[in-house]
């Protein structure tokens, strides 16, 4: 470790020479000049899938043969802005963060430009258009992983409109949040797609009191209502909170509840048929590849040679307890959802010249729970 | 007997005194001392002192005007929502122009602040529940205003630079200083946390000290929001989070105790605001993770309040 | 030991020191059964100290002398134990438990006794708690309200019991009379007797030398540590005990000497028709250059009067004019127009105890010494060491905190205060109330020379000789309402107000 921090500064100077060589460099088997990655994340907040997410992050860092450096966080946009120059000053050669708001990134840009550093974000897409032209424009940015928000949302409304779901309470992350803008855009259309009536929706609810007021008002306001949908919430324990609610109202089963990203709780209530859908998964392999793509960058293997790398993740969908067991086991556990040869042979155009962003997309096409399964099983 | 008693408890004050009044310096020379190990002198290597003064430059602002509400025996648990709201209003009036945002942001602040003394002055309500109701009120109004967040152009990253930081500091400390330790402002304040009925019965208008000392947080809160803002050019219902614990804990490490009075020395804003700044840089350096961060922080904070409360335990009794 | 002289309680060169300090030097003492001992000497002479060794608050030395309690060796561990080996103590503070109802008051400590498996029989102990009550006299307490609904009297009345209840062998009273109203004081009295006829002894503190007295069978004075005289009855005198006390004669006269006086007809302070919670249809004023009296039971509204004639209080209907047609608004009204407050309450209204001399006298001037915004350092200290040298308070410097200075000091302090703002006007609510003689001496000096200079002064106070001795008009409340006044030239005697006040 300690030898890495000496070369950090013989770094700068590859760096600078990788990009002029702009020809992609042939496969090797030696690892590349040590590089450290910087990662504001909330390392306090102990729920699985967040630790899921920065496990996965430090998976690809480390098969890649570089050092992940984290400081703590509450993503917020002003504390991430601090979070960033705190790591340029700590020498780190590029940034992975999850972006609070599009208006922070030109920011975020222009500090990195100056220090010479690249910077990636993950499960956030950019919607102001003149903000995203000017990234893209960005020798610094490396781009990032998104998701389908959109359709995500728009799927998972028909499924639970399948299910016989004719009024929705939904749940959202937060107005402004540009997945949560794109999950309501989504919902909207799927349910009028589907014909299914949105009640009512609910933004921002951080602790668990606050989520069990909300469903026992929704049951209060609504008798009609059959279905409940989470978007998407920074609440942990989600799940398990609406439950309680719902079975202390004796709603439990009555109501087919829903959500998009995975929690651990999700196969008991599966089993139990109080649960019923969830799509997900996308919080373990949105940070992964996103790490690969900016991973990729700093050693100077870049995925794609005009510009910034952009790639949409899959959404996977959760409705039977087996696939929640195999979630918990492989997507929570200690391990990525890729394990290092993995991420070394097939994603790191460093280690295999034959790696660029079409080859990484057509890899994750065929991710879902089984896949996962399947991949960790046999090395076990 | 009082005479003899009152000697003996002179010696223990004053030793008490020597302790509690050099405590601050002796922590923050600790802490920097034992960072400065831990990290192999990154501590204080060139690039970090910058993020040590960014971190330091908003808890000092709003720890400086913070001395006099400590010194009236109160507290204020709303600036972290005030800087939030002062920052939300101030880049939604970017939208009509640029030049408003620093005045919305502190007149953002002032009104909060106003709020907070008209509660505390005139309604008698006890400033830690007020305060802590109005930071309710403001999180979830600032909240409601962002729907999210809100930018401002970039350009305005020109107030980011250090020597805008380091010339309004200044001037900000100065003219706390000088209220506080010049003029009758400071006196009255510490006349009103040392007793009510004393100062009343000397002529004070309470209400109206209580009033101005809350106004004058509220305005440096805004400076903070403003400074924040042109910072990350966004503006979003988290922004100034928890900012509130961060000063307190600044001016309580710094040695001001929570019973108010004499005893609230004007340097302890400082002191404290650069032990808390480095102490944050420090732990992040070393790689400690936020869970640990909070209970170090937790510590620290009942520490300096069992200290600070022996003092006031000292002055009580006879 | 000698049977002809009975001893209950002996104590042979006891000593205490704080630190380099001795607050008792081999104090002896021997008290015969039923007999009242006074123990008398001023702030800091050693006699609380004493009394709360015996009480068991205080250890003395480790090579201090003994104590004998009927002849055996008595070395309390703590006041439980003082009290179970039979020496209770009635204090000069508030000494009851706020939150819990009288009868835990009196029990508090010994609860014990009612608890079976764990759990309180409150209706017992209501019961005992009633019986000690009636022991004193005392039926219109109940034993299971809650303390805090009671007057301050009442509160010292449940001390009373709670130390009574036990039949104490020794009983220490620690100027507790200055508390209590001539009701009070009476049932004081009267239990005094009471355990003296038991054969049981009373130790009885207190500043009031006419009291002492009175009451007391023998006298112990103390000075600086020292046992200064012991003095039997026959040998008491006023004069005498006083000089025992300071150590030197009391030179010239205690209170004023002089009978005759002009009054100006010049109306500085008036009140008009004042009601509030205590006060019914009150007028009264106050001309310049007079000492005006304002007396009356403790309960009576006149405290009440300070505070609604210094603006504190907004009355409810009436008000308070300055020269006739200023209204007080506030007290910071009336500080700016030069009237100046002395509140009873000493430690907690008057001054800012952990703050120094400096700040406390400068507090009221602070605008005074305002230049170009920024308060003058100098003309702080200047201010300070002026009137706290001309008021004779005895610290080292004008930085020394309040909270370190003894009574009489501490009220020298903020009579400086006023005296440096220059107020014209001055109300004075008890100035002298828990101080020593040498003090009330000088502030009686002072009152009369602030008269001579012209200024006014309202004088609140429930000793009547101080009243006497010092005003040139008295006015007596009673229920709020004046009851009475009286004119320095036409002779002045406690019967004649005491009749009016009650």
């Amino acid at each position: 470790m300690n030898l890495r921090k000496f070369t950090a500064g013989v770094l700068s100077f590859s760096l600078a020479a990788s990009l002029f060589a702009a020809v992609p460099v042939s496969a090797k088997s030696e690892a590349p000049e040590p590089f450290k990655i910087g990662f504001p994340w909330d390392t306090a907040n102990t729920d699985p899938t967040w630790i899921s997410i920065y496990n996965n992050v430090e998976a690809v860092v480390e098969a890649a043969g570089g050092e992940l450096i984290n400081v703590t966080t509450d993503n917020s946009a002003d504390e991430l802005i601090n979070n960033v120059s705190e790591l340029i000053s700590r020498g780190v050669d590029g940034i992975l963060l999850m972006p609070a708001a599009d208006s922070m990134l030109p920011t975020v840009d222009a500090m990195c430009a100056d220090a010479g550093v690249y910077w990636g974000t993950m499960f956030r897409t950019i919607s102001d258009e003149a903000i995203r032209e000017a990234m893209y424009e960005s020798e610094w940015f490396a781009g990032g992983c998104n998701e389908d928000d959109e359709a995500c949302a728009a799927n998972i409304v028909k499924s639970m409109s399948e299910m016989g779901v004719t009024d929705l309470g939904v749940i959202n992350i937060a107005k402004g949040d540009t997945s949560s803008d794109l999950r309501d855009k989504g919902a909207a259309q799927g349910a009028e797609e589907a014909g299914v009536n949105i009640l009512n929706t609910t933004y921002d609810i951080s602790v668990t009191t606050d989520m069990t007021k909300t469903i026992e008002s929704y049951i209060a306001a609504y008798p009609e209502m059959n279905g409940i949908l989470v978007l998407g919430t920074y609440c942990e324990a989600a799940i398990p909170t609406i439950e309680k609610a719902l079975a202390d109202h004796d709603k439990a089963g009555e109501i087919k509840v829903g959500r998009i990203d995975f929690e651990s709780e999700l196969g008991t209530y599966l089993s139990e048929d109080t649960f019923h859908v969830a799509y997900g998964g996308q919080q373990q392999i949105d940070p992964l590849v996103s790490a690969v793509i900016l991973v990729n960058q700093v050693i100077g293997t870049p995925l794609s040679e005009d510009g910034p790398t952009n790639i949409i993740t899959p959404y996977l969908e959760m409705t039977d307890a087996q696939e929640a067991e195999d979630f918990n086991q492989y997507f929570l556990g200690e391990e990525a959802v890729y394990n290092p040869e993995e991420i070394k042979d097939t994603m790191i155009r460093y280690y295999n010249e034959d790696v660029n962003k079409e080859s990484v997309e057509e890899l994750i096409s065929t991710f879902s729970i089984a896949d996962v399964a399947a991949r960790h099983g046999e090395t076990k | 007997m009082e005479n003899v008693q009152i000697v003996n408890q002179k010696k223990t004050l004053l030793k008490k005194e020597v302790l509690i009044n050099n405590f601050s310096f002796v922590g923050l020379a600790l802490i920097l001392i034992l960072f400065e190990i831990l990290t192999g002198g990154q501590l204080l290597g060139k690039r970090n002192v910058m993020n040590i003064f960014n971190n330091f430059f908003n808890i000092a602002l709003c720890a400086l005007m913070y001395s006099f509400i400590m010194a009236l025996g109160e507290l204020d648990l709303s600036v972290g929502a005030t800087v939030g709201f002062a920052a939300a209003v101030a880049a939604l009036s970017s939208q009509i122009s640029i030049w408003l945002i620093l005045p919305a942001a502190i007149f953002a602040g002032a009104l909060i602040g106003c709020l907070n003394g008209v509660m505390t002055a005139y309604w008698n309500v006890e400033s830690f529940i007020g305060t802590l109701a109005v930071s309710f009120i403001f999180r979830g109004l600032t909240t409601y205003f962002l729907n999210g967040s809100v930018g401002i152009p970039i350009q305005m990253r020109v107030f980011d630079e250090d020597w805008v930081k380091i010339t309004a500091l200044v001037l900000v400390a100065v003219l706390a200083g000088f209220l506080y330790n010049r003029n009758a402002f400071g006196r009255r304040c510490r006349a009103v946390g040392a007793s009510h009925a004393a100062a009343q019965q000397s002529g004070i208008d309470i209400k109206k000290t209580r009033m101005y000392a809350f106004t004058l947080v509220g305005i440096v809160c805004g400076l903070v929001g403003f400074f924040t803002l042109v910072r990350a050019c966004t503006a979003s219902s988290r922004t100034g989070n928890a900012f509130e614990f961060d000063v307190l804990l600044a001016v309580l490490f710094g040695g001001m105790p929570l019973s108010g009075g004499w005893p609230v020395k004007f340097r302890a804003a400082l002191v404290g605001s650069l032990a808390m700044a480095v102490l944050k840089s420090g732990m992040s350096l070393v790689g400690i993770d936020g869970l640990v961060q909070q209970v170090v922080q937790g510590i620290i904070l009942i520490l300096v309040v069992a200290i600070s409360f022996d003092r006031k335990n000292a002055g009580v009794i006879k | 030991m000698d049977k002809d002289h009975k001893c209950l309680f002996r104590a042979d060169g006891i000593s205490k020191t704080f630190g380099t300090v001795h607050a008792l030097e081999k104090f002896s003492i021997t008290v015969a059964p039923g007999e009242i001992r006074g123990l008398v000497g001023e702030n800091g002479s050693g006699k609380s100290t004493f009394s709360s060794i015996i009480a068991g608050l205080q250890k003395a030395d480790a090579d201090s002398g003994k104590m004998y309690l009927n002849e055996e060796e008595y070395n309390p561990s703590g006041t439980v134990d003082a009290v179970n080996k039979g020496i209770s103590m009635v204090v000069q503070e508030q000494g009851t438990v706020s939150g819990i109802s009288v009868a835990a008051n009196i029990f508090f400590g010994r609860e014990k006794q009612f608890a079976r498996m764990g759990v309180l029989n409150v209706r017992k102990m209501n019961e005992k708690a009633s019986e000690a009550l009636h022991s004193i006299d005392v039926d219109w307490i109940r034993p299971e309200q809650l303390i805090d609904e009671l007057t301050f009297e009442d509160r010292k009345l449940v001390e009373l019991a709670r130390a009574l209840y036990t039949e104490p062998k020794i009983w220490i009273i620690d100027e507790t009379t200055t508390a209590l109203t001539v009701n009070g004081r009476e049932l004081l009295y009267r239990l005094m007797n009471r355990v003296k006829e038991k054969g049981n002894s009373i130790l009885f503190i207190s500043h009031d030398i006419d009291e002492i007295m009175e009451k007391c069978d023998t006298l112990t004075v103390l000075r600086d540590g020292l046992l200064t005289a012991n003095l039997k009855k026959a040998e008491f005198e006023a004069d005498k005990i006083r000089s025992l006390m300071i150590g030197r004669e009391v030179k010239g006269h205690y209170y004023r000497e002089d009978t005759a006086v002009q009054i100006s007809h010049q109306i500085v302070l008036e009140a008009k028709d004042v009601y509030t919670g205590k006060l019914s249809g009150v007028s009264v004023q106050l001309h310049a250059g007079e000492i005006l009296g304002v007396g009356g039971l403790s309960d009576c509204g006149m405290h009440e009067l300070g505070r609604v004639m210094f603006g504190l209080e907004p009355p409810n209907a009436g008000c308070v004019l300055k020269n006739g047609n200023e209204r007080v608004k506030n007290p910071k009204w009336a500080v700016e127009n030069s009237i100046g407050y002395v509140s009873k309450n000493r430690d907690t209204e008057s001054m800012m105890p952990i703050c120094s001399i400096k700040d406390n006298i400068c507090l009221p001037s602070l605008k005074d010494l305002t230049r170009y915004g920024a308060v003058s350092g100098t003309g702080q200290k200047e201010l300070s060491e002026k009137w706290s040298k001309t008021m004779e308070v005895k610290a080292d410097s004008v930085n020394v905190f309040c909270n370190t200075l003894s009574g009489g000091n501490k009220q020298k302090v903020v009579l400086a205060k006023w005296l440096g703002k220059g107020s014209d006007i001055l109300i004075l609510d008890c100035p002298t109330r828990g101080i020593d003689v040498g003090t009330k001496a000088a502030i009686y000096q002072l009152i009369e020379s602030l008269k001579k200079q012209g200024k006014s002064i309202l004088l609140i106070s429930e000793e009547l000789q101080e009243l006497i001795g010092m005003s040139d008009r008295i006015i007596l409340l009673k229920d709020g309402t004046i009851t009475g006044e009286f004119y320095r030239e036409d002779g002045l005697s406690e019967e004649k107000l005491i009749q009016k006040m009650i």
